[in-house]
């Protein structure tokens, strides 16, 4: 079954010229608005309370040392919490969607019709899909991180009364480069395995209704634990 | 022999074999031994414009508008301008006797909530705005329809091979069905 997963991911990366046909760059932007602008609310509620928790327990482990605060709040939010976060939450509202629509589809015969204009399925429903939730995927994370940081720096300057001008030079100073990078590239890898995963249980052969809540929650599960696994991998191997 | 300009209707043995032969047209399946020819040449399915099916249901993609239905294969394969469809589709509605008032309304709905002589309305038209060499149509089609509807589409696919150079329509049924051309029996 991974391979089958790695398969359909090399498939849909091969078949990336397809964007250029304008009905797949429909599909993108309705997936782009639906994975990304509808999100906007939850992701920033989660960022901001997130934000606040962190902080909060950071603020109440190491006091007013300001460096720390920041170091910490460096490592749990931008290195971890903000990719893996988004990418539950993207999974809660997006993952589970694919994978009903897709089922539906394949159920309905609407995937053999798509076939029957010799419109590829993979190039028109799976393609956007997985290049719409990279996108959202990284652009949500960072918009999370911008959030949850900014709470964390006014819940400091609160409850610690260090200045905000303070902390945002000090938070610039510490982070690196490498950490802004593994972030993106962790959001982007989540972005596409989601999707793939998604996508794999949707286009699976059904023949009935009653088997697709049984692939939306097989998407789900599944895009949970390539998510951690993913996580796992690129942390080992980044820091 | 099937020849462009006319309409032909195949009657074979069961349900399976005119999935078969419709499987076999689009190129879904190879043939066991033996190619198939249209008119003359060697079959492409996968040439766009080569062969187009009309589904017993229209095929709809239930998340589209019906527009969008009827131009997605074309806008897919890139192969007309959107004035140029627009231009074919009103033809072909005047011709299919739909009121104008209705036009915009049909063509804004989504497919999932399509009355079913609407969906093969729709399938009907992606067919002649696809207007293809080989014209397949599953005889579903004119199953189960209202007399006024079956009269107009029999009447607009006759003026659609007629005016077409190189267009032919095959309806392939597996039950006897009244329609006016000529059936080829395949046991």
């Amino acid at each position: 079954m991974i391979v089958a997963h790695f398969n359909l991911a090399w498939e849909v990366l091969s078949r990336t010229p397809a964007l250029a046909r304008w009905p797949v760059r429909q599909v993108m932007l309705k997936q782009l608005y639906f994975t990304g602008t509808e999100s906007i609310v939850t992701i920033s509620l989660v960022g901001f309370l997130v934000g606040l928790i962190v902080i909060t327990q950071i603020n109440n482990l190491v006091g007013r040392n300001e460096v720390m605060t920041l170091q910490i709040m460096i490592w749990t939010i931008v290195r971890e919490l903000g990719p893996l976060l988004t990418a539950i939450v993207i999974i809660g509202r997006s993952s589970s969607a694919f994978a009903s629509e897709l089922s539906s589809m394949q159920v309905n015969a609407e995937i053999k019709s798509l076939r029957r204009m010799a419109i590829s399925p993979i190039s028109y429903l799976v393609l956007p899909r997985v290049y719409a939730m990279i996108l959202a995927s990284i652009t949500l994370t960072f918009y999370f991180q911008v959030v949850a940081i900014s709470t964390g720096w006014i819940v400091t300057k609160m409850r610690m009364d260090i200045s905000l001008s303070s902390q945002i030079i000090n938070f610039f100073e510490i982070i690196s480069f490498n950490e802004i990078a593994a972030s993106l590239l962790k959001s982007a890898v989540f972005g596409m395995l989601v999707s793939v995963v998604s996508c794999y249980h949707g286009l699976r052969r059904k023949s009935a209704m009653t088997e697709v809540p049984q692939a939306v929650s097989q998407a789900v599960i599944r895009s949970l634990l390539a998510v951690f696994v993913g996580d796992g991998i690129i942390t080992v191997l980044v820091f | 022999m099937l020849q462009a300009g006319e309409i032909r209707v195949l009657k074979v043995a069961s349900e399976e074999a005119k999935t078969t032969v419709i499987d076999l047209a689009l190129g879904e399946l190879l043939p066991s031994k033996g190619e198939i020819l249209l008119q003359g040449q060697t079959l492409d399915a996968h040439k766009p414009g080569s062969v187009g099916l009309i589904p017993a249901m229209g095929g709809l993609i239930s998340n589209l508008k019906t527009w969008e239905n009827i131009t997605l294969p074309l806008w897919y394969h890139g192969s007309r301008q959107p004035q140029s469809a627009e231009e074919v589709v009103s033809r072909w509605l005047l011709e299919l006797k739909i009121d104008k008032q209705e036009w915009e309304g049909f063509m804004a709905k989504p497919a999932a909530r399509l009355k079913p002589w609407e969906r093969k309305m729709a399938g009907l038209l992606r067919g002649l705005l696809l207007a293809p060499r080989l014209l397949l149509i599953d005889a579903g089609l004119f199953e189960e329809s209202e007399a006024a509807h079956t009269e107009s589409w029999i009447s607009t696919l006759e003026k659609f091979v007629s005016e077409s150079a190189h267009s032919a329509v095959l309806v392939v049924t597996s039950m006897p069905i009244l329609l006016p051309w000529e059936t080829i029996e395949r046991s």
